[in-house]
Order: structure tokens, then C-alpha cells, then sequence
């Protein structure tokens, strides 16, 4: 059972069954529900769309019926007034019994309905004449074709087809038509050529202009941008659909659109936590300074009152927003202060609440009234300063109210329209009103909300320039337990599924992040979807750099490889992860049986610690004959310092940084006592690096024998040579090629490099660097 | 009316809260909504979260306002480091519910921005999920469905196997 309110301007007996005569206007909802059951033969209403002055609406039997402008008159005389025996409906159209009506649309030119992917338009009589089929006609589409979803604004249609492209028909003045001129007319609808590779997922056409969401989610937008409306950043038309906001941007700043609105002049954006975005003239935007917006921003309210649906309609010369709460309340946004003023106030302040609408003035002293002239042909200025001094009282007075802290005001509009026997003036009626809840927020943004009655849940909602008509739905008390049954199903299944799934992927991190290797091992076997989180490097990565913090990108190319590489993405540190820790499997496991409840330490860890503490601290043994520089250079690796060495006979072992790197060296004196006991050295040395007192030429024939003795010793085998020539900063000292010469290092078969050195040269660093990364390879 | 220096929340199901300004405002989604709305008497909807769930977050927030934990010292020990085993013993007891109140709390904690309480919370989920000796365990408690074919669960179970518990 559906209950239809019904709100404004009957003047072109736009309000379904209100007779004209009777009811000319009212500024107060009507209840009409029990006039629907007669002339709807119990149907029920589905849809309802309102144009500038009339009213479309399908029920759900697939019939569609047409109140208001006379000019669509002509479409069905014959049943209308005397078979229906109503002046109001003008047509009722049987078409498309039994079939679902999936749209109706209509502006001041033409009605769309969308019925089974068909667009089927009825003509205003005024602009396209003879017409068949009761003025009604099928648009012609390209074969296969089929549209998913349709948009009007003042003089144009775009629609959705089944390839999800964007197609335009209509006029336009402002290229809101997206062809690529300005002006254009189109009989058809037509692709966006420009648009053809962007899918487009939700749009909707304003007045002069439309908004797309690409499936990507990138916000586009073309047509009339004179106030902003178009939200990238200036005033500038569009006769192509340009990108306005991409989707970086829009998943960061407005999360996820769910629907797109469009007005006159104003855009807005809502997201699936309920915000409401608005860009565009200040006025029908709310913003009590009439400042237009020409980015989008967030509409304050929404934050403590989330947004369900947005219903905008681009009223004459005026535009605002109809919001319904996921509550079901409903509020409005933004009316057009700034139309011309005719005449003083009229004395129609009716209070809400009040049944008998029309004729009873002057309910409430206090209340400021506003009578708008909204013809265009009479600006001037006078009026509008007079309009905005009206704005000011208004402001203080809403103030004054605010500070007796009685009630706090907020002005409900309420449209009015009034056909005197001067001129036809139309009058707009601002009407204030005092309600309990307070709703105006920062910014001064004029919301009001409009009251149904209670229990009842707005459906649907039709406006037009002066009308409004809202289709509720009893929120009955079965009715509810209804839905929550099918909630409580829901919950079951998703208990049913575990309750992870009921968490964000944000939420199963966090805590998967406080697990070790095991556990999300155990996760990784329970179920595909658990198994996507649990082997997320996001979680793995913390893992790897705590177990195995001794590989690093230097020392272990092949592992980082294979992170960057991993053939699933976002998996190489697990992957990484994984395959080194079989490789340590039986250490695990061994120490798994010693393994202590509770808080142990990982013992992957352990195992790798302990190995790859000698892995990465390679040492290397560095030896000479005596005198030659060895412990001065030395020195300066270690400390820095330049000052002169003294003789230092014996054993010297210090930690180098080369390159992030340490390398332990060990250095043992060349003293003839001692030279007898480098061997012993041998084997714990990764590396050997041999000094070469470059001036010496006297002991170089013995430095030679040692220096072989050394290399071919069975511990040495396979080791990387480092030979220094020292004091190479001297006078009369033997070259490197003469060195090489006599060491015959040219047949040497072994990793070595020789190196022209002085005591306080830094090119040791190469020589160690070099040194590290031979190690490294041997093991 | 509220008292001075109390607010009004309203969860989804339309019970109403009074609390402390201070103690809601341990909240960070309460604070800022707090901060934007300028009538101190506005109720405050907190749509997402059930009466019975707000009630438990609203006693925790008052038991931690009058009770504030010592800074946790052990807490930069290591950054790669996840303990989940210093839970305070009052934590602890809060945290013993079922586990779909469990979950929506963490739900709600995470809805309305109270880090220590979504930290307890996840925290003793994982303390769960360690307690499980099996994969078998965890489907059960956590009533996931196995999808993996015999095939698959075999040779994910291989891939897994250097980490898995001897039985």
C-alpha cells in the first residue's frame, strides 16, 4: 500500500487528483492516498516523474498516467476526461501492460520511459506535431542495442546503452550534448565518439550539463559550467566529456560514489558512508553567502545524518536537492534566492499542520514571509537589494530565535504558486518553520526538513518546478520484521562462512599481523579466501625482515629476486619467506622438540642468526713481512687517524665498515718469530690479503716465497688474493707491473687483485669491497 | 536535555547513551563529530553499531578513562616484534565474549577510532587463532568453509608442511 503526499502548485492540475478548482495550490502535504485507490484501480504506483508542469506516473501493472500541461492533451482526449471522469489526467496509456517500466523521465519537451531496454518518448504536442500511436513512439536504436538507463535535462537526453557507452540525443546550447560543439541538435541517439573507451558506470544529466563515473572510477563531466557546476575548478563549458576528478583523487577524498545528482546549477556526489559532495551555485547548494562552489566540497549535515538517495530537480531558474536520510527523513538543500522580487510579501504564511491549506493567513506572526517573483523578463535591481535586505531580517531573526534557545528555526520551502488576475504572476512563498530538531549546521546551510508523517518511508519522489509529489511506503510493523529476517539470514550465511568475512580486509591484517609463521601457515590450508591474507606480503614482509635480518639486498641478490619477481602478486616476501625456511626445516624441526610453550623466540631465527653471523662477518687475514706499513694503514682503516705508526710487533684484529659491510681483520705482524705461525689463521679466514712493502727491493725475493707458501697452504686453497703494493706514495719504489712481474701474478690461477696502495689512501675500500664479494661467491 | 558536560549517543537500533563528553571523546570518530556539530545537546547517531555493542565499547571507554593503562615500555623492543600476550587482565575479561560480539566489537572500535580497544580486540582474535592446534581447528572455530579440493588441500597442506605441527 503505498500512501502519495502531494505539494504545490496545481495551477496545470499537476497534482494528480487535486481539482484545480478546489485546491490551487497548497503548501502543505496532502495526503491523496485515498483517491489513488479509485483512479488507479488498485495498481500500485511505481514511478513517478515530475517536468516543469507535469506529472508522469507508472504503476507497477505497467499503465502510465499523465497529469498537468495541457499541451500533451491531445494524446489520449478520449479517455481521459470521460471515461476516468477526472480533469486532471490527461492520459492514461495501457501500452506497456504487464511489462516492467524500468524509468520515466521527462523535461518540458518530452517524456522518456525505459521499458525492457526500449526508449519509447511522449512529445509535448506544443513542440512535435502529428505524431502516431497516441503521441507515442519508439526510438530508434541501432540493432542490438539495448539501453540500460536514461537521464534528461532541459532540452537533451543521455543514455546508457548496453555496451555501457554514452549516448546523447536532444538540443543543446551549451554542449552539454558531448559531441564536441557548443550548439547541436541530435534527432537520435548518438555514441560519444570521444567517450567511446571509457565505460561509463553511473552518470546523470543537470540542466545544462552531466557527470559520469567511468567504471574505473574517474569522474568526467561536460556541458554548462558557469557556476562551477562541473566541479573542476573553474567556470568553463564543456562540449566534450573532460576528466574532472580521476580516481586516485576520488578514492581518497570521497571514498565510494554511489550516486551522482545534477541539478540546474549544482552537482553532488554521495558515497556509500552516506556523504553528500555538492559543487556549484551557491544558492541551490545551500550556502547561505550565495558563494559558488567550483570544487567539489562536503556537505556538512550529511555527516551526522547520512544521505540514502539524492533527488534533484532543476527547478525554473532555481535548483535544489531533496535528500532522503537513511533514516527516511527527508530533507532539502538550496533554493534560489536571488530571482527577482515583484511584489510585497503575500500574506500566505500557513502554518504546517494546519489541513486547509490555501486559505488561511497568517498563522504565525513571527514568521518572515518571502514572496519571489520569479518571471525573468522583470530584474531589476531594486528588487534584489530588497531581496537580500529580506535575507538579512531573516538571518537576525533566525539568531534572535537561536539565542532565546526556545526552538530553533529553519526555514521550510514551501512552493507556491499563484495565478492572479494580474499578469500570472507566479509567487514563491518562503515559509518558515519551527521544528524540534536542530539542523543548521555550519556554514549556514539552509536545510529543512520536510515531514512526513510518521511511519511512513518515502519510495519515490517526483519534482517539478513547482510540485511535488512523494510516493511513501507504510513501514508496517510486519513489514519490518520482514527485512529483518532476510537480514538475520544473511548474518546466518555469513556466520555460516566465518566470521572473518565479516571483517574489512584492513581489520583480517591486523590481526593476522599479530601471528608468527605458523600460525598463518595453519590459515594458509583453511580456505582460498583465508589464504589470499595469509600469504600477503603486507603480513610477510614484517616476518622476513625479523627472521632473516642478516639477508639483506646485498649479500642475497637471488632472494630479493625473487621477491620482486614473485609470479603472484604481492606474495615474494612469503614466497621468499617460505623457501629459505625449508631450507632450514630439519633445524627446525629439531629444535622444535625443545621447543617451550609460550613466548619463545622464533627458531628459525635462532638457526640463522647463528649461521648467518659467520655468513655476513666474513674475516680475512692480513699479513707481511715486517715494516712493511701494514699496521699504520691499518690503523687508519680503523680509526682514522693519521698519526704515525709506531713499530708494532704482534696480533691485531679490528671490525671494518666497507660498504655497509663489516669484514673482520685479522693482522698478524710479519716478524720472523711470528711468520712460522700465520698458518694458524688460515682456516678461520675467509679472504687473505698480503702486503708488499713496495720500497723493500731488497726482501722482495722473500716476501715472494711467503706469499706462495701462504696461498698454496691447504687452508688457503680457493681463497680470494688481495695484494697490497704500500707506500707506493714514495719515491723509488717499485711499479705495480714490475710487482706482478716478480710474483708472477700474471699465472697465478687464483681470485686476486693487486693494489698500488699509500698509508692514508682510501682505495683500500675498493680493494676490501672486492675482497667481500669474492667471499661472498666462494660461499 | 542532557547533563552539562554529557552527550547523547544513539546506536543503530535506537537506544540512547548518555556519556561523558571526555570519556565518548576517546573515540576519534566521536571527537570529530563532536568538533563539527555545535549544539551540545545534539544526539549523536552512531549508525553502524548495535546497542549491545555500544554499551560494552561505552564501558570500556568509561573503565580506561578512569583507569589509564601504564605506557606500554615493552612496546618498542623490536618493530617486527607482535606480542599479543600482554593483554591486562581487565582487557582480558572484557575481551572473553563470544566470538561474534567478539568480532563486532572489533567492528565498532574500528568505526569509531578507538585504537587501544581495536588492538585488544584483534589481539585476542590472534591469541585464538594461536591457540588452534590445526588447520581442522581453525575452520571449526572460525566456521570457514574449506573450498579447496582434495587435490589442492594436498598439495597446499606439502607447501606448508615445513611449518606445520607434528601430530
Amino acid at each position: 500500500m503505498r500512501h502519495i503526499f502531494v505539494y504545490g502548485s496545481n495551477k496545470n492540475r499537476q497534482l494528480l487528483f487535486l481539482d484545480r478548482t478546489e485546491i490551487f495550490s497548497t503548501n502543505k502535504l496532502i495526503d491523496v492516498t485515498k483517491h489513488s485507490k479509485k483512479y488507479f484501480n488498485s495498481e500500485q504506483p511505481f514511478l513517478i516523474s515530475c517536468g516543469s508542469t507535469q506529472t508522469f506516473l507508472a504503476t507497477k501493472e505497467g499503465t502510465i498516467y499523465g497529469y498537468g500541461l495541457r499541451s500533451y492533451s491531445n494524446i489520449n482526449k478520449k479517455n481521459t476526461k470521460k471515461k476516468v471522469g477526472f480533469n486532471n489526467l490527461l492520459f492514461r496509456l495501457k501500452k506497456f501492460k504487464k511489462k516492467k517500466i524500468q524509468q520515466i523521465i521527462c523535461n518540458p519537451i518530452q517524456a522518456i520511459i525505459l521499458v525492457g531496454g526500449f526508449l519509447y518518448s511522449i512529445d509535448n504536442l506544443n513542440t512535435i506535431q502529428n505524431k502516431q500511436q497516441l503521441g507515442v513512439s519508439k526510438i530508434e536504436l541501432p540493432k542490438e542495442i539495448t539501453i540500460l538507463q536514461v537521464s534528461c535535462g532541459e532540452n537533451y537526453f543521455v543514455a546508457k546503452d548496453s555496451n555501457l557507452q554514452l549516448r546523447s540525443w536532444g538540443i543543446c546550447s551549451n554542449g552539454e550534448l558531448g559531441h564536441g560543439t557548443f550548439s547541436d541538435e541530435k534527432e537520435f541517439p548518438t555514441v560519444l565518439e570521444s567517450f567511446k573507451s571509457i565505460n561509463a558506470c553511473l552518470f546523470e544529466c543537470g540542466s545544462y550539463h552531466f557527470l559520469v563515473l567511468s567504471i574505473e572510477g574517474d569522474l568526467f563531466g561536460c556541458g554548462k559550467g558557469e557556476n562551477g557546476q562541473l566541479g573542476n575548478n573553474n567556470s568553463q563549458n564543456l562540449s566534450l566529456p573532460k576528466l574532472i576528478i580521476n580516481k586516485e583523487v576520488i578514492s581518497k577524498d570521497f571514498g565510494l560514489i554511489i550516486q551522482i545528482a545534477c541539478g540546474d546549477e549544482h552537482s553532488l556526489l554521495l558515497n556509500s558512508k552516506g556523504t553528500v559532495f555538492v559543487c556549484g551555485k551557491g544558492s541551490s547548494i545551500g550556502r547561505a553567502n550565495f558563494k559558488k562552489n567550483t570544487t567539489f566540497c562536503c556537505l556538512d549535515f550529511s555527516l551526522t545524518k547520512p544521505i540514502k538517495t539524492i533527488i534533484v530537480k532543476s527547478g525554473y531558474q532555481q535548483s535544489y536537492s531533496l535528500f532522503i536520510s537513511k533514516k527516511n527523513k527527508l530533507y532539502s538543500v538550496g533554493f534560489e534566492f536571488q530571482t527577482k522580487m515583484k511584489n510585497k510579501p503575500q500574506n500566505n504564511s500557513i502554518e504546517i499542520g494546519e489541513f486547509k491549506s490555501t486559505s488561511n493567513p497568517n498563522k504565525n506572526t513571527g514568521e518572515k514571509k518571502m514572496g519571489i517573483e520569479v518571471e525573468k523578463e522583470r530584474k531589476n535591481k531594486k528588487d534584489i537589494i530588497n531581496e537580500k535586505e529580506k535575507e538579512k531580517e531573516r538571518d537576525n531573526f533566525i539568531e534572535n530565535e537561536n539565542n532565546n534557545e526556545i526552538e530553533i528555526e529553519i526555514e521550510i520551502e514551501i512552493e507556491k504558486e499563484f495565478e492572479n488576475d494580474q499578469n500570472n504572476k507566479k509567487t514563491k512563498i518562503v515559509k518558515n518553520q519551527k521544528q524540534d530538531l536542530p539542523l543548521k549546521m555550519k556554514n549556514n546551510i539552509n536545510i529543512q526538513k520536510i515531514e512526513i508523517p510518521e511511519g511512513l518511508v518515502p519510495k519515490r519522489i517526483g519534482c517539478g518546478w513547482f510540485h511535488l509529489i512523494i510516493i511513501c511506503s507504510k513501514k508496517k510493523t510486519q513489514n519490518q520484521t520482514k527485512p529483518l529476517k532476510k537480514q538475520q539470514s544473511i548474518e546466518n550465511k555469513i556466520k555460516e562462512l566465518g566470521n572473518f568475512y565479516t571483517l574489512s580486509d584492513e581489520l583480517i591484517f591486523k590481526i593476522f599481523d599479530y601471528l608468527d609463521e605458523r600460525h598463518l601457515c595453519k590459515l594458509c590450508i583453511t580456505s582460498s579466501e583465508i589464504r589470499y591474507f595469509a600469504t600477503n606480503d603486507w603480513l610477510w614482509k614484517r616476518l622476513f625482515l625479523k627472521d632473516f635480518k642478516y639477508i639483506n639486498q646485498e649479500n642475497s641478490q637471488d632472494i630479493y629476486a625473487m621477491i620482486k619477481t614473485a609470479s603472484i602478486p604481492n606474495t615474494g616476501y612469503w614466497q621468499a619467506y617460505t623457501s629459505l625456511a625449508k631450507k632450514c626445516k630439519n633445524v627446525i624441526m629439531m629444535s622444535e622438540k625443545s621447543k617451550v610453550k609460550g613466548k619463545e623466540p622464533s627458531q628459525i631465527n635462532r638457526f640463522f642468526k647463528s649461521n648467518l653471523i659467520q655468513k655476513k662477518k666474513f674475516t680475512a687475514l692480513m699479513v707481511g713481512l715486517s715494516c712493511g706499513g701494514k699496521s699504520s694503514m691499518f690503523s687508519y682503516w680503523v680509526t682514522g687517524s693519521k698519526t704515525a705508526h709506531r713499530l708494532y710487533i704482534g696480533f691485531n684484529q679490528n671490525e671494518i665498515k666497507v660498504h655497509k659491510r663489516s669484514l673482520m681483520i685479522t693482522q698478524v705482524s710479519g716478524a720472523p718469530r711470528i711468520i712460522p705461525l700465520w698458518k694458524h689463521y688460515f682456516q678461520a679466514a675467509q679472504g687473505f690479503i698480503y702486503v708488499i712493502d713496495s720500497t723493500d727491493k731488497e726482501r722482495i725475493e722473500e716476501s715472494q716465497i711467503e706469499f706462495y707458501k701462504c696461498i698454496t697452504h691447504i687452508d688457503m686453497l680457493e681463497k680470494p688474493i688481495l695484494i697490497l703494493a704500500s707506500k707506493q706514495d714514495l719515491s723509488n719504489v717499485m711499479t705495480i707491473l714490475e710487482i706482478s712481474k716478480i710474483f708472477n701474478l700474471d699465472e697465478l690461477d687464483r681470485d686476486w687483485l693487486l693494489l698500488a696502495i699509500s698509508r692514508f689512501s682510501d682505495i683500500y675500500l675498493d680493494g676490501l669491497k672486492w675482497l667481500i664479494s669474492k667471499m661472498s661467491k666462494n660461499k | 536535555m542532557t547533563e552539562l558536560g554529557k552527550i547523547k549517543l544513539v546506536s543503530s537500533d535506537s537506544q540512547e547513551f548518555e556519556v561523558d563528553r571526555e570519556v565518548a571523546a576517546m573515540s576519534q570518530t566521536i571527537k570529530n563529530l563532536l568538533e563539527a556539530i555545535e549544539d551540545e545537546n545534539t544526539a549523536i547517531p552512531i549508525e553502524n553499531v548495535k546497542g549491545e555493542i555500544l554499551e560494552r565499547v561505552i564501558h570500556y571507554c568509561e573503565h580506561h578513562y578512569n583507569h589509564p593503562s601504564p605506557k606500554n615500555l615493552t612496546e618498542n623492543e623490536n618493530e617486527y616484534e607482535r606480542r599479543t600476550d600482554d593483554i591486562e587482565p581487565w582487557d582480558q575479561t572484557f575481551c572473553n565474549v563470544e566470538q561474534p560480539i567478539l568480532f563486532e566489537l572489533i567492528l565498532a572500535a574500528n568505526y569509531l577510532d578507538i585504537k587501544p580497544l581495536l588492538d585488544v580486540c584483534c589481539k585476542t582474535v590472534a591469541n585464538l587463532i594461536k591457540e588452534c592446534r590445526s588447520p581442522e581447528e581453525i575452520r571449526k572455530r572460525f566456521k570457514i568453509k574449506n573450498d579447496f579440493t582434495k587435490e589442492e588441500e594436498e598439495e597446499i597442506r606439502k607447501e606448508n608442511a615445513w611449518c606445520l605441527d607434528e601430530k
